[in-house]
């Protein structure tokens, strides 16, 4: 990196960290953040990077060639990826810095709350990831391991998906220790474009140790696709922020969220999907099974523009609730100025069926696996939305092995 | 094989079934009759251990066992299967993989290993094609979306897959199509052996017609009030419920 670039970013961490500094944090009217000790994440980066190995291997073992992200730094970068599919940012021209330099600094304006400036203010890299049409048209596969293995780090994620490419990322978050991470994503997918994102959450204990921050914006042009799948464990505290833009004409975007949460962990979800024209259609389902004193909370708002008619959004939140300590609030909204739009919404709890558990039991399932099978049944519709056989796998072995009696 | 002795059912304290008895033995085919309400389904689910019914009196003996303290997947696995009148649906878990636990599970309890997917899959499709189903339903969710003909017919396979002693079927026969009830008749028929018994609660002759039993019980407002051979069937058929409901009287 030049120094002019390397200074461009550390003014830029700078902005962040002061505007974190003068921003709330998110509202706690569903999250309890008031029961985090923040502070607590903040001590400095320890050099367990040995420890993600382990983690890696598994990850192979899986057939998943990855580029590995520690503490927000691009440590390991597959081979055979088309050229220029994956840049450090420390790596960019002066002018592809400048760009990304430019666009972050507006996006700090924008931001609502402090966590939205971490992945800035604790920036310690990212990189720069684009798929084009001119590699014949296959889909691009990455595979990124983001591990996080104490202290504070924050990395950035810039994704083009250029006209009739396509672009499948594979995204998993692990915690090794306690840390504050932060992600932030940025992804513009051009005309019949599409991006699928398949997302894993989970830490190597039992310890629920992770503050982890994602916020990711989607902007979605005419006949584009985007698929954010995600599968999480949940951590001290994990929140996620969608926002998606439906630009063009015929763009559409699937978000399936699946949380599975044990002992104190917490998930919580923010999305906001705008249509912003016709023709576009958006779904969201999202799942959580929580056990112990574990916490969700799902924040959704669909806004249809005015004179988008032919829009259509649908939104579910689904929650299995295995304990009487588990809680999980769901806060859907709908934001509508145009006339001619479908949206539907609607949200249920439950706990495993009595009559659904006696007849898998009455055909000799032992209660312990019949619960199992029940779980691993309300959890099926997110799993099969994932786009890779192999992450379906990891996601069913992490998640769902981690609950009690599994 | 299953021997019922003053058995007194109660649902939150409330008696379905005052006082029944009933022995079976290897080889036999028993059908139970009576009018709705009476009692008949509720046996079934006390046999297969409900929670939500209690035995304030009596025994139910299996194969010597006493069933009081056995819990209700073991009674599975030790050999008594209940075709339900109103199968569950249970979404997200694969009709097929299901079959193949439920399998594992009796296979584990007679100390045999598990069945891969693999080698189970060739079994549940003779199975299947004697039962002239439609393969796709295996790789369906359990029972969700089945036509009502479609769950029994999904019943009888989960039966002969799992080979009980002690097949209990509760109205297998209604709702099936003319076709569908000689199919499932057949099954009923080619299970039957000098080893295992059969207890068919219908409304119809028509299965008995199909399926020959060996005797034949009214049940009415929880008690057997007449037991006779097939003859009493076509009685019934003939003369309807009204004489034992006026005898039964409380
Ligand atoms: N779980 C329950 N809770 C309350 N009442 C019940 C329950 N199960 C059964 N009953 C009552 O017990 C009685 C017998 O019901 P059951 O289902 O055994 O009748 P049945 O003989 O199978 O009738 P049908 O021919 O209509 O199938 C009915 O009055 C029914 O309402
Ligand atoms: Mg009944």
């Amino acid at each position: 990196m030049t120094t002019t670039i390397a200074d461009a970013f550390q003014q830029l961490r700078d902005a962040a960290q002061a505007r974190a500094d003068a921003l709330p944090l998110p509202s706690a009217a569903l999250e309890d953040w008031r029961y985090v000790d923040v502070k607590a994440f903040s001590r400095e980066l320890s050099p367990a990077v040995a420890y993600a190995a382990a983690a890696l291997a598994g990850h192979r073992a899986a057939g998943l060639a990855c580029a590995v992200v520690v503490d927000g730094r691009l440590a390991e970068t597959p081979s055979g990826l088309p050229p220029g599919t994956l840049q450090d940012l420390g790596a960019l021209t002066e002018q592809a810095a400048a760009a990304l330099i430019e666009g972050w600094s507006r996006e700090l304006g924008r931001c609502a709350d402090a966590s939205a400036c971490w992945s800035l203010a604790d920036g310690r890299g990212g990189a720069r990831i684009s798929a084009s049409r001119a590699g014949g048209g296959a889909p691009t596969t990455l595979h990124l391991l983001l591990v996080s293995t104490g202290g504070r780090s924050g990395c950035r994620l810039a994704i083009e998906v250029g006209a009739d490419a396509q672009l499948d990322l594979v995204i998993s978050h692990l915690d090794l220790a306690a840390a504050r991470s932060s992600v932030g994503i940025e992804a513009v997918v051009h005309d019949r474009g599409r991006l699928r994102v398949d997302e894993l959450q989970y830490s190597c204990g039992d310890q629920a140790t992770a503050l982890l921050l994602s916020h990711a914006t989607l902007h979605l042009h005419e006949r584009a696709q985007a698929s954010w799948v995600a599968c999480h464990q949940g951590g001290a505290l994990v929140r996620t922020a969608i926002h998606a833009h439906l630009h063009g004409d015929g763009a559409a975007f699937d978000l399936g969220f699946l949380s599975v949460l044990s002992g104190s962990r917490q998930d919580h979800l923010l999305t906001r999907v705008h249509h912003h024209v016709g023709g576009t259609t958006s779904t969201q389902l999202v799942k959580t099974i929580a056990d112990g004193r574990a916490q969700a909370s799902f924040d959704g708002l669909i806004a249809i523009d005015a004179h988008t008619d032919g829009a259509s959004a649908r939104q579910h939140h689904h929650n299995l609730l295995l304990s009487p300590g588990a809680r999980v609030d769901t806060r859907p909204q709908l934001d509508i100025a145009a006339d001619d739009v479908q949206a539907a919404h609607g949200a249920t709890v439950g706990r495993p069926n009595p009559d659904e558990l006696f007849y898998l039991r009455s055909r000799g399932i032992a209660a312990v696996e019949a619960l199992a099978m029940l779980r691993r049944g309300f959890a099926r519709e997110p799993v099969l939305m994932l786009a890779h056989p192999a992450v379906r796998m990891l996601a069913e072995r992490a998640l769902l092995g981690s609950l009690a009696g599994a | 094989m299953l021997t019922i002795t003053d058995l007194t059912v109660t649902v939150n304290d409330l008696p379905i079934i005052k006082g029944l008895s009933l022995e079976v033995k290897p080889g036999e085919v028993h059908a139970i009759m009576g009018p709705n309400g009476s009692g008949k389904s509720t046996l079934t689910k006390v046999l297969a251990g409900h929670p939500a019914y209690t035995v304030a009196a009596g025994r139910m003996v299996f194969q010597g066992r006493d069933l009081a303290e056995v819990k209700t997947e073991e009674r599975a696995t030790s050999g008594i299967f209940i075709g339900f009148q109103y199968p569950v649906e249970v979404p997200g878990v694969n009709n097929a993989e299901f079959l193949r636990m439920a399998l594992n599970a009796k296979r584990r309890a007679h100390g045999q290993s598990d069945i891969t997917a693999a080698d189970f899959a060739p079994i549940l499709r003779a199975r299947l094609k004697s039962l002239e189903m439609d393969d796709s339903l295996n790789e369906r969710q359990l029972n969700v979306g089945f036509s009502g003909g479609q769950k029994k017919r999904n019943e009888i396979l989960q039966m002969i897959v799992l080979e009980p002693s002690l097949a209990v079927l509760d109205e297998t026969d209604s709702g099936l199509d003319i076709d569908a009830l000689r199919v499932v008749a057949s099954g009923i028929n080619t299970y039957r052996r000098a080893d295992r018994a059969i207890i068919l609660i219908t409304h119809y002759q028509r299965l008995l017609e199909l399926v020959q039993p060996d005797a034949v019980h009214v049940l009415v407002r929880g008690r057997i009030v007449k037991s006779g051979g097939p003859a009493l069937a076509t009685e019934l058929e003939a003369s309807g419920y009204d004489e034992l409901l006026k005898a039964a009287q409380p």
